[in-house]
């Protein structure tokens, strides 16, 4: 259940890992949740996918491992997902998968998160709707 | 849900991230293995890995894995798994 997903973290599904004490954040211990369950962590987080940058994949592959690139890789993203689309989501359907085991959809944003929306783009930010799946987000 | 990507200090866009969600179920990177069709496949739970074992390798490369020890967590027995040909180690 997705809305619990919080109430696992720390829980015999988590590893209960922690930092050691952060010198730039006051000596605090951070925990950092990860998932002891078959699945990992993508069966206690907040469940969205998000693929790497192009840029990193291609850098990946020109360090000598052959097929990591991008345009290699986007058979296997494809492959690993059933996208169910939305009629108010413009995906990108070059770049999404039909037949895949992970089951993903676009989830319509709260009232006060398409305000938040608005307000980036009055900001000046492109709107890319399917962008975290594009492979565009090159320098990070 | 809206996420901003920044390059240095040039925004690069603002969009939407789907979620691995559908019909109120999540499935997750376990939904790989489950209803595989292939037989060749054998998926142990509550088994955890203490340590790789290494062989001096006479090849050119200095260590080579040769196989896994671990245990399973009920039990505690010991189980050393060795293989033929490689190793993934997925570790999060």
């Amino acid at each position: 259940m997705l809305g619990g997903a919080a109430a696992l973290i720390k829980s015999v599904y988590d590893w209960n890992y922690d930092t050691i004490p952060q010198k730039a954040c006051n000596n605090r211990i951070i925990a950092v949740p990860r998932g002891r369950v078959l699945g990992g962590c993508s069966a206690m987080n907040g469940s969205l996918l998000i693929r790497g940058a192009k840029a990193d994949y291609d850098r990946i592959a020109s360090m000598g491992n052959a097929g990591w690139s991008w345009d290699e890789m986007m058979p296997f993203f494809k492959a690993s997902e059933t996208f169910h689309p939305a009629e108010w989501f413009e995906a990108d359907l070059s770049v999404r998968g039909t037949n895949g085991p992970l089951h993903t959809e676009p989830y319509p944003l709260a009232p006060i998160s398409e305000k938040i929306l608005e307000s980036f783009i009055d900001c000046g930010y492109d709107y890319k709707p399917d962008m975290f799946v594009q492979g565009e987000f090159e320098g990070l | 849900m809206i996420f901003t990507r920044y390059c240095f200090q040039n925004s690069l866009g603002v969009g939407h991230a789907v979620r691995t969600v559908h019909n109120g179920v999540r499935t997750t990177s376990a939904d790989f293995v489950y209803n595989f069709n292939k037989t060749n496949l054998t998926v142990r739970t509550g088994v955890y890995v203490d340590r790789i074992i290494l062989e001096k390798n006479k090849e050119g490369c200095e260590y080579k894995a040769i196989g896994v020890e671990a245990h399973d967590d009920a039990s505690g027995e010991s189980i050393i798994i060795k293989v033929k040909k490689e190793i993934i180690l997925s570790a999060g």
